[in-house]
């Protein structure tokens, strides 16, 4: 495996740091990353970037997968900042708890609080994806969205993940219209950060 | 107990929840963007002094910054300064230079408006208008509001 730095145009450059942005904005949860932490949606793009220009880490083009290519690194970068975040989260899990077991003095393994004592680290990706759920869903259920709820609740709870080709089949619509309907999920996926749906979470509750 | 395979199945479902970017068109992001109210001349900064901070580190230890990041460096420099290094840099530049200049920027969610005027210097005799309304927004801005009192 060859891991090369590419360098990249202006324009590329430019679509690169706009789609992370719209990534990261989508990926966090209103202002703060993680409870404690207390990092954004722009610490994340620069965190990501940095990894990704600095000589020293591994966040490089694989030459194995053939000639670097935007849509390649933009795909690569958006991973790296998924795991970054959901690191993060990872991390303040297992801080909160040792914390916890320095206050409460009771001698606990080292494992996350987030989503229940003992959990291993597979929760924290779980209790974040029942948050991502619970948030899109509220605002596509205001709007009396029936297929982005359907969408959505077919890849959370159906059995998910489904290509756009199956999650169609599945819904008994067009593949066009799947894509049409993921473009109105990503705009209630930036929307939810705006704290609105915290009200409409909290009238449900 | 959750295993890696399930922990697998649960960011694939993520995938297909959150923005597909790759497949996303430049209008479409664009609008993204713009809706999310993010300030893109603020993280653009951000980033190039990320960029210069690890050219800088480099340099300390004494090895060059690469081109790919003296490139990033340059291209995410927004001052209207055209870059020296190539022809076709500078011409990228002076594009984006104008398209800014006719394009809407999207306005950050907390910024606010606190005055607009239309000022057209030789145009009118009473220039005194623009300094008075200059004058009135810098005393706005360092908390002495003439309009309060």
């Amino acid at each position: 495996m060859a891991l090369i730095a590419v360098e990249v145009t202006d324009t590329e450059l430019n679509e690169v740091v706009k789609k992370l942005t719209i990534y990261a904005y989508a990926l966090v949860p209103r202002d703060g990353l993680v409870e404690g932490v207390g990092d954004g949606p722009d610490d994340l793009v620069v965190e990501t970037l940095c990894r990704w220009w600095d000589p020293a880490t591994k966040l490089k083009w694989n030459s194995d997968r053939g000639d670097p290519n935007v849509g390649g690194i933009i795909a690569l970068l958006k991973k790296a900042m998924k795991n970054l975040f959901l690191d993060r989260k990872k991390t303040a899990g297992h801080k909160r708890h040792a914390v916890l077991a320095d206050e409460t003095d009771v001698a606990v393994s080292n494992a996350p609080v987030a989503a229940g004592a003992s959990s291993p680290d597979g929760l924290v990706t779980r209790a974040y994806l029942g948050e991502l759920v619970e948030r899109v869903l509220a605002l596509a259920e205001a709007a009396d969205d029936v297929e982005v709820t359907c969408y959505v609740e077919l890849q959370a709870q159906g059995g998910g993940p489904y290509k756009n080709q199956e999650a169609a089949k599945r819904l008994g619509i067009q593949p066009s219209d799947v894509v049409n309907l993921r473009k109105r999920l990503d705009r209630y996926t930036l929307r939810a950060r705006e704290g609105a749906v915290t009200q409409t979470m909290k009238a449900k509750r | 107990m959750m295993t890696k395979k399930d922990e697998k199945k649960d960011e694939h479902v993520l995938d297909a929840l959150l923005p597909d970017i790759e497949a996303m068109s430049p209008e479409e992001t664009d609008a993204l963007i713009a809706e999310a109210g993010v300030d893109m001349r603020a993280l653009r900064a951000r980033l190039q002094q990320a960029a210069k901070g690890i050219a800088s580190d480099l340099r300390k230890g004494g090895t060059a910054a690469p081109r790919y990041l003296t490139h990033a460096i340059e291209a995410l420099d927004d001052s209207e300064k055209l870059p020296t290094t190539s022809d076709e840099a500078a011409l990228s530049k002076a594009n984006d230079v104008i398209r800014r200049f006719r394009t809407p920027q999207p306005i950050p969610k907390d910024a606010r408006l606190l005055k607009a005027a239309r000022f057209s210097p030789g145009a009118t005799a009473d220039d005194s208008t623009a300094e008075q309304l200059a004058d009135d927004l810098r005393k706005e801005l360092d908390g002495d509001d003439p309009a309060t009192k």
